[in-house]
């Protein structure tokens, strides 16, 4: 049975599907990598799975509540959600750096940096269709 | 050593004090235009969703790249 629509559901953009999509896009370039060069293609999935997971947290904080009446709660699951996922990417980066041997650093962070920009680009573009 | 263990401090500690300046700012106006226009509460919060996204961005490759000196440049330091 479907859950009735809340007004939630109205300004919340597709977050599950857009997490789930920038994931398959990053097994498939991860997947095109692996014949050429398996670290830097290991080194991708890691950095782009950092953005996502940590990603993925703040949203759910900051989609928690809505609306003009929750104002403060809402700016309160921002700072939360913020702090939570600057710990997080602290403590990814580390474990991969203290675990994760050999690693190519450059393509890590670029990983990082593109799934970053990817996820807001998608976020823009379900806005814009919706 | 020490100019390793510097820079670190300062690479993490500088990325959170942007990072927290520009949300202050965020959350501010956020606060501010839901108050002006209460109508307008959900479409403000989906913008600042996406600005905060792009806000930290820059930050947290700072912290990797701490987290890069710490553990691979100078890994007698963690």
């Amino acid at each position: 049975m479907r859950r009735p629509r809340t007004a939630l559901d109205n300004i919340r953009p597709p977050l599950t599907k857009v997490y789930l999509l920038q994931s398959l896009i990053l097994l498939l370039a991860s997947a095109i990598v692996v014949p050429f060069d398996s670290v830097s293609a290991y080194s991708l999935l890691i950095g782009g799975m950092i953005s996502v997971v940590s990603n993925a947290y703040f949203a759910r904080q900051v989609f928690k509540y809505a609306g003009a009446l929750r104002a403060r709660e809402v700016e309160r699951g921002f700072y939360k959600g913020e702090a939570g996922k600057f710990v997080a990417v602290m403590c990814f980066f580390a474990v991969t750096f203290a675990l994760v041997k050999p690693i190519n650093v450059m393509v890590l962070f670029a990983a990082y940096l593109l799934t970053t920009l990817l996820n807001t680009g998608l976020l823009a573009g379900t806005k814009r269709k919706s | 050593m020490g100019l390793a263990l510097i820079a670190v401090a300062l690479l993490i500690g500088l990325g959170a004090l942007g990072t927290a300046i520009g949300f202050a700012l965020l959350g501010g106006k956020l606060l501010e235009g839901s108050a002006r226009q209460p109508e307008l509460a959900p479409m403000l919060q989906g913008k600042m969703f996406l600005i905060a996204g792009l806000l930290d961005a820059v930050p947290m490759i700072g912290v990797g790249i701490a987290m890069y000196v710490l553990f691979v440049v100078v890994p007698g330091l963690a």
